[in-house]
C-alpha cells in the first residue's frame, strides 16, 4: 500500500488522463452490448431442452405472437380484427417479419373436410342432422344427438381434463351465441338479416365458431406467425414497434374496444424496454440519494463527488470490458450497474471516511492520502478481492448465465476497487481543497454508534441475544412458507401490455399462452403423442396435424359412409310453419335449454363447483341450485322463446327458417362432398406451417397448459407429464423451469464456496477461531431472520434474486470483519463501533439504497424482488452487526469495565 | 360432449357380498374380514373431498346420502354442493338413471366399464377399486409376508378385465382389519395407495369410516368419510323403483 501511495503521488495526472480515455471508450462501446432475455441462451447448449428447441426452430417458427380484441359487441370485434389484420398484412415493412396472420379458421377448408376429421361414429351422428332441415326437425335431431352423447348407449367418457372442460364450455357458448343471434334476427331483421344470420347460426350448430372467442364472447384472439426466431431481438423490436403503432391506431378507430398482445415475442419486447429502464432510472435515483447522504456525512462535498465520479468510472470500465469481451448481458448481469453502485461505493466510503478524519486532524492532502492507504487500504482491498473471488468462483458452476454473472460481477468489483483506490486519490490530488474553505452544510456525527456499542457492554449483552432469540422463534416457522416463482410472466414487467394481456388470456380462456412443443419425424409418432397428451388433465389445448388428418382406415370408412349418404341425400325444403311444427319448435328450444342445464349439472359431478362449464351455463342461462334458481343469467333460450311466442316473432321465423334451411343445405352439400382422403396438401398453408415443416419431414405438436399450470406445483406436474410422454417436449416453460432448477442447485454450491472463502478470510484476518465463530453465529442469525421475513413481506425466490443470496451473505460477513477487526485493534466494543461504525453503516445504507431503488421503481418484477430482497437482507445484517455482534463480543472477549488503553492513532495507522 | 362418471360405485362398498372360504391361510384371513363387513343393505351419509392436484391444490367437496341393496343396486342423492342438491342416481344392475332436479327430467345413462375410472365424482377411486363386494371372491390370494404389525396379502384379480396386475393388502394382525391397500399395474407399477382408518362396528358390520386414496401417478388424493351408517335395515322400496326414486 505504501508503494502504491508513493507511485500515485507522482503519477496522479496520468491516472486521471487514463480514466478519461476509459470513459470515452466505454461510452463509444456501450451501444454494442446486446441484452439477452431468452432463458434458452442461458442454459448449456447440450441441455436436452435446448437441443430439442434448436431442432424445432430449424423447421418451425418458435415465436408466438397473439393479438387480442376485447369488447362487448361480437361484430365490432370481428370487424376490428379483420381491419387490423389487413393493415398488418398490407404493411411493406412488416412483410419480411411476418410469415402469416391466422385470423380465423379457414371456413372453406373446414366445410370441405370437417366430416373427414371426425371418427366414424361421430360422423354417423352428424349425418343424422341432415335428415330434416326444418327448424323444429333440425333442433329435434340436434337434441337427440346431444342426449345420446352425454348419456345413453353412445355416451362418451367423463370430462376429466382441462381441454375437455374448455371445449365443453366453448360448445355451450356457441349454442348460446346461436340462440342469441336467432333472437336478434327476429327482433331486428334489418340489423341482423335472416339470410346472413341464418348462415352464422348454421355454423355454430355444424362446425362451431370459426373465430377464436373466449367462452363469454368478450375477447377475440388471433395469431401472427413471425418469420424470425424468438432470440432475434432486433427483428422483435422492429416488428413490435410497428405493431404497437397499429394497435394504437385501432384503439382510436374503435374506442369501445381494447387491443392487446401476448406471447413470447411481445414479452421479449416489453422486457427489453423494462430492462433498459431498470439499468438507468434506479441507478440515477440511487446515486442521488447516496449523494445526499454523503453530503451530510462528510466534511468535504468535493471529495464525495469525486468518490461517486470514481464509482461511475469503475462501472463504465466494466461496461467497456463487457462490450469488448462477452458482448451481451443477460437477465442477471444486466443489473450489474446497480450491483456495483451498492458494492463499489463501499470502497470509496471506507477511503473517504478515513481521509476525512485525517484531514480533520490537520493533515495535508498527500499525507492524508498516505495515511488513509495505510489505515484502510489493506482491509478494503482484502475485502474487495475476497468478494471478487466469491463472484469468480461462480465460474466453476455449470450454468452459462451464472458463469457470466460471476465474471461480470467479479470484474466489476475489481475495477470499482481500482477506481476508488487509484482514481479517487488522483482526483483529490488534482483538485485539492483548501483548509480555509468554510462548509455550510451540517455534518452528521456518528458518535451515537459508539454509545450504542457501549450499551452492549452492560445489560445489552443479555437483552440483545434474548431479543434475537425471540425474533428467531417467531420468524423461523415462516421458513416452511418460502416460495419459488416458476411463472415466467411473474418476473417480467407487471404493468406491461404483454403480461396484462397474458393474465387476461389465462383468465378468459383458461389457457397459458406459453405452450410446449415437440417435433416428430412421422405422422404415426405425432398421432401417438397427440393421443397421449390429450389424456393429461392439465392440458388446455393441443395443436397437431393428426387432429386434422385421421388414420387412413378411419378416412376410408368415412369415405364409404359419405358416399352412401351423398347418394341418398336430398336437399331439405321446409314448408310453412304449421301450428304443430311451431309447437314442436318451441318444445325443442326448451329441450335445448334443459340439455344445457343438465350438462352443467353433470360437469359439477365430475369437476366440482366453479368449473368453466357450470359457469358458462349459469352466465348464459341462470344460476342453477338443484331445483331452485340463484342469480339471473342472460336467459338466452327464454328470451328467444319469448320472442317466438309473439305474433311478430312467429311471422319473422318463417323467413328465418327458409334462410336457415338454405344455409344448411348449402353446407351439407359441401360437408358431404369429400371423395378422397384428406392429405397434408389440403391443409391451408397458414395452418400447415404451424404443424408441418416446409420439407414435410417434421411434424410439430404444440401443447398449451391450462391456466392452473403456472403455479409451482402445476408447472412441475405439467412438465413431468409431458416429459413422461416424450422427453423432447420443450418451449419457454420447460426451459425456464430448467433454468430455475439449474440456478437454484448451483446457488447452493456457490453459497458454500463463498462461505468457505470468507471463513478462510476471517480465520486469516482474525487469527482466532472464537471470533470466526462469533461472526458465523451473527451471520447465521441474520440469514434465518431474513428468510423468516421473506414470506410475510411477499418475497419469493426466483431465478434472478436467488443469485443475489451469496452477495447478501458476503456483505454480512464484510460488516462483521470490519467491526471485529477494529475491535481486535482497539480492544473495546464502544471504540470499535465509534471508529468503524460510520464506514459500515454508510456502506450498508448505500447498498440498501442502491438496491432499494430497484425495489421501489424497478419495472421488471424480477428486479423489484431482487431489490427488496437485498434491502431486507442487508438491513438485517446491518442491524445484527450493530447489536448482536457487539453484544456477543462483550460477552466473550472483554468483561465489563475492562478496557484496553491503546494509542488510538497507533491503532489507526498500525 | 362427454358423459360424466358417477359415484354409484361408492355405494357398493357398503352393500352386501358373498364370500368363499378358501383353503389357504390368506384366503381364510380375507374371508374372515369379508364376514365382518357383510351386510344385506345399508344407509350411509358420506363426505367426499377430492384434491385433484394434491392437498395444496383446489378441493372439490361432495356430501351424499346413499342406500345400498345386495351387490348391485344402489341409490344416492347429492346434498352438497348446492348447485346439484337433490340430484339422484339410481343404479339397478348397471342400468343407471339420473334425476335432475334442475329440469325435472330423468336420463338413463349406461354404466361405465369396470376398468374405467370413476374420474368424475369418484375422484381417485375407480369403479373397480371399491366396486367389489368381497376380497375373498374377487382375488387369488397368497401370503406375501409381514412387516411386524401387518400381514401382507397379495391379491391377483380374478377378473381378466381388471386394471391391476396385483394388489397388496396390509392387514393389521391384532384387529384383522385391512388398513392399507397398494394397487399395482403392469405399466405404472405402484399406482395408488388406499388407507382405511377409524374402524367401527355398527349393527354387526365392521367398516372404516375414513378412506384416503392417493394416486401416485398424478398426485391426486380423494378422501371419503362416512358420517353415519346403518346396516341391515328396512329400506323404503321406492328408492329402488325407477318410477318413484326421484319423488
Amino acid at each position: 500500500m505504501k508503494k502504491t501511495a508513493l507511485w500515485l503521488l507522482r503519477r496522479y495526472r496520468l491516472v486521471v488522463l487514463l480514466a478519461l480515455v476509459v470513459t470515452a471508450a466505454s461510452v463509444l462501446c456501450a451501444g454494442r452490448i446486446r441484452i439477452v432475455t431468452d432463458a434458452k441462451e442461458m442454459l448449456p447448449q447440450d441441455n436436452p431442452y435446448v437441443q430439442s428447441f434448436n431442432r424445432i426452430t430449424e423447421d418451425f417458427s418458435s415465436a408466438t405472437l397473439l393479438i387480442t380484441v376485447e369488447g362487448e359487441d361480437r361484430r365490432d370485434m370481428i370487424d376490428a380484427a379483420r381491419s387490423l389484420a389487413e393493415a398488418i398484412q398490407g404493411d411493406f415493412e412488416m412483410a419480411g417479419l411476418i410469415e402469416t396472420v391466422n385470423l380465423q379458421v379457414d371456413r372453406e377448408f373446414l366445410y370441405r373436410w370437417a366430416l373427414m376429421m371426425q371418427d366414424s361414429a361421430d360422423l354417423e351422428k352428424t349425418l343424422r342432422l341432415f335428415e330434416d332441415f326444418s327448424a323444429a326437425g333440425f333442433f329435434r335431431l340436434y337434441n337427440d344427438n346431444l342426449e345420446d352423447t352425454y348419456s345413453g348407449e353412445e355416451g362418451e367418457d367423463e370430462i376429466d381434463s382441462s381441454r375437455e372442460e374448455r371445449e365443453t364450455a366453448g360448445f355451450l357458448a356457441g349454442i348460446g351465441e346461436a340462440a342469441t343471434l336467432m333472437r336478434l334476427s327476429l327482433e331486428d331483421p334489418s340489423a341482423y338479416p335472416p339470410e346472413a344470420t341464418a348462415g352464422e347460426v348454421a355454423d355454430f350448430f355444424l362446425t362451431g365458431d370459426t373465430w377464436n372467442f373466449d367462452r363469454r364472447g368478450s375477447m377475440l384472439v388471433f395469431s401472427i406467425v413471425p418469420a424470425f426466431q424468438i432470440d432475434d431481438i432486433e427483428e422483435t423490436m422492429v416488428l413490435m414497434e410497428k405493431l404497437d403503432g397499429y394497435l394504437q391506431e385501432a384503439g382510436k378507430a374503435w374506442p369501445g374496444l381494447i387491443f392487446g398482445y401476448a406471447g413470447d415475442v411481445p414479452q421479449n419486447y416489453d422486457e427489453q424496454i423494462a430492462l433498459g429502464s431498470d439499468a438507468v432510472l434506479p441507478s440515477i435515483l440511487a446515486l442521488l440519494v447516496i449523494l445526499v447522504l454523503f453530503l451530510f456525512s462528510f466534511r468535504s462535498i468535493r471529495v464525495v463527488v469525486m468518490a461517486i465520479a470514481s464509482l461511475i468510472l469503475g462501472i463504465l470500465a466494466t461496461v467497456l470490458v463487457v462490450a469488448l469481451t462477452i458482448g451481451s448481458l443477460n437477465l442477471l448481469t444486466s443489473l450489474f450497474a446497480v450491483l456495483l453502485i451498492g458494492l463499489g461505493i463501499d470502497f470509496g466510503i471506507h477511503f473517504i471516511t478515513n481521509y476525512d478524519r485525517f484531514r480533520g486532524e490537520g493533515m495535508e492532502n498527500p499525507k492524508a492520502i498516505s495515511a488513509t492507504y495505510r489505515s484502510a487500504g489493506k482491509a478494503v482491498a482484502l475485502g474487495a478481492i475476497a468478494t471478487a473471488i466469491a463472484f469468480f468462483s461462480l465460474l466453476l458452476t455449470g450454468s452459462p448465465a451464472i458463469r457470466q454473472f460471476g465474471a461480470v460481477a467479479g470484474t466489476g468489483v475489481l475495477l470499482t476497487l481500482g477506481s476508488e483506490l487509484i482514481v479517487l486519490p488522483a482526483l483529490i490530488l488534482l483538485f485539492p481543497e483548501s483548509h480555509e474553505r468554510k462548509r455550510r452544510l451540517p455534518v452528521i456525527s456518528y458518535r451515537g454508534l459508539g454509545v450504542m456499542g457501549g450499551k452492549m457492554k452492560g445489560k445489552g449483552r443479555w437483552i440483545v441475544p434474548a431479543i434475537v432469540l425471540i425474533c428467531l422463534a417467531l420468524l423461523v416457522p415462516n421458513l416452511g412458507r418460502l416460495g419459488f416463482v416458476y411463472d415466467l410472466s411473474e418476473l417480467g414487467p407487471q404493468n406491461s401490455v404483454s403480461v396484462r394481456t397474458q393474465r387476461k388470456i389465462e383468465e378468459k380462456f383458461g389457457l397459458s399462452p406459453l405452450p410446449v412443443m415437440v417435433s416428430t419425424k412421422s405422422l404415426e409418432e405425432a398421432r401417438r403423442l397427440t393421443e397421449e397428451v390429450k389424456e393429461v388433465p392439465s392440458v388446455g389445448a393441443v395443436s397437431s396435424v393428426t387432429e386434422l388428418i385421421r388414420e387412413e382406415a378411419v378416412q376410408d370408412k368415412n369415405l364409404l359412409i359419405l358416399a352412401e349418404n351423398r347418394a341418398q341425400w336430398q336437399p331439405s325444403v321446409p314448408g310453412p310453419l304449421s301450428d304443430t311444427a311451431y309447437e314442436d319448435l318451441l318444445y325443442e328450444i326448451q329441450r335445448l335449454e334443459w340439455n344445457m342445464i343438465e350438462i352443467g349439472d353433470l360437469s359439477v359431478t365430475a369437476l366440482g363447483e366453479g368449473n368453466m362449464v357450470q359457469m358458462q351455463r349459469d352466465e348464459m342461462i341462470r344460476e342453477v341450485l338443484g331445483a331452485e334458481t340463484g342469480e339471473p343469467g342472460r336467459e338466452v333460450f327464454r328470451r328467444l322463446l319469448r320472442r317466438l311466442e309473439t305474433v311478430e316473432g312467429r311471422e319473422g321465423f318463417e323467413d328465418f327458417q327458409k334462410a336457415f334451411a338454405e344455409e344448411l343445405n348449402r353446407r351439407a352439400r359441401l360437408l358431404l362432398s369429400p371423395d378422397r382422403r384428406l392429405t397434408e396438401e389440403d391443409i391451408p398453408v397458414e395452418l400447415r406451417g404451424d404443424m408441418l415443416s416446409a420439407d414435410k419431414s417434421s411434424y410439430l405438436l404444440v401443447v398449451s397448459p391450462d391456466s392452473d399450470s403456472t403455479t409451482k406445483e402445476g408447472l412441475h406436474r405439467f412438465r413431468a407429464a409431458m416429459e413422461e410422454i416424450d422427453p423432447g417436449f420443450t418451449g419457454t416453460i420447460p426451459i425456464f423451469v430448467e433454468w430455475t432448477h439449474s440456478i437454484s442447485s448451483e446457488v447452493g454450491k456457490a453459497t458454500a464456496l463463498i462461505a468457505l472463502v470468507f471463513t478462510l478470510l476471517m480465520l486469516v484476518s482474525f487469527r482466532s477461531i472464537q471470533h470466526t465463530l462469533i461472526a458465523s453465529a451473527c451471520l447465521g442469525s441474520a440469514a434465518l431472520l431474513m428468510f423468516g421475513l421473506f414470506p410475510p413481506l411477499g418475497i419469493r425466490f426466483n431465478a434472478t434474486n436467488i443469485m443475489i443470496l451469496p452477495l447478501i451473505f458476503g456483505l454480512g460477513i464484510a460488516f462483521q470483519i470490519h467491526i471485529i477487526h477494529r475491535f481486535l485493534q482497539v480492544g473495546d466494543v464502544e471504540t470499535a463501533l465509534e471508529r468503524s461504525g460510520k464506514g459500515v453503516l454508510l456502506s450498508g445504507l448505500t447498498t440498501m439504497i442502491g438496491f432499494g431503488s430497484l425495489g421501489l421503481i424497478g419495472a421488471m418484477k424480477a428486479a423489484q424482488q431482487l431489490g427488496l430482497m437485498l434491502f431486507v437482507g442487508i438491513g438485517i445484517n446491518l442491524i445484527i452487526a450493530f447489536t448482536l455482534l457487539p453484544a456477543l463480543l462483550s460477552w466473550i472477549d472483554r468483561p465489563v469495565g475492562e478496557e484496553l488503553h491503546t494509542d488510538s492513532r497507533k491503532g489507526e495507522l498500525g | 360432449m362427454k358423459k360424466i362418471g358417477f359415484l354409484v360405485i361408492l355405494l357398493t362398498v357398503l352393500s352386501g357380498g358373498v364370500w368363499y372360504v378358501q383353503a389357504d391361510e390368506a384366503a381364510e384371513l380375507m374371508a374372515r374380514i369379508d364376514g365382518k363387513q357383510y351386510s344385506e343393505n345399508s344407509q350411509t351419509r358420506m363426505y367426499m373431498r377430492i384434491y385433484p392436484d394434491g392437498r395444496d391444490g383446489e378441493v372439490r367437496e361432495y356430501r351424499v346420502e346413499s342406500y345400498g341393496r345386495g351387490e348391485t343396486d344402489s341409490y344416492m342423492v347429492f346434498l352438497e354442493p348446492r348447485s346439484i342438491r337433490g340430484l339422484r342416481i339410481l343404479e339397478l344392475e348397471e342400468d343407471i338413471r339420473v334425476f335432475f332436479p334442475s329440469t325435472g327430467r330423468i336420463r338413463r345413462i349406461t354404466g361405465d366399464q369396470k376398468g374405467g375410472s370413476a374420474g368424475g365424482v369418484g375422484g381417485d377411486f375407480s369403479y373397480e377399486d371399491i366396486g367389489s363386494g368381497s376380497y375373498s371372491k374377487d382375488y387369488r390370494l397368497s401370503m406375501e409376508g409381514d412387516d411386524g404389525v401387518h400381514h401382507i396379502v397379495r391379491g391377483i384379480p380374478l377378473d381378466p378385465e381388471s386394471n391391476y396386475l396385483y394388489l397388496l393388502f396390509y392387514i393389521e394382525k391384532k384387529s384383522e382389519q385391512v388398513r392399507k391397500v397398494e394397487y399395482f399395474t403392469r405399466e405404472e407399477g405402484h399406482k395408488k395407495t388406499l388407507r382405511l382408518e377409524n374402524f367401527s362396528t355398527v349393527q354387526g358390520v365392521e367398516m372404516p369410516s375414513s378412506m384416503e386414496m392417493v394416486n401416485h401417478e398424478d398426485g391426486g388424493i380423494t378422501i371419503i368419510e362416512i358420517a353415519a351408517a346403518r346396516y341391515n335395515i328396512n329400506i323404503d322400496e321406492k328408492f329402488f323403483n325407477p318410477n318413484r326414486f326421484y319423488r
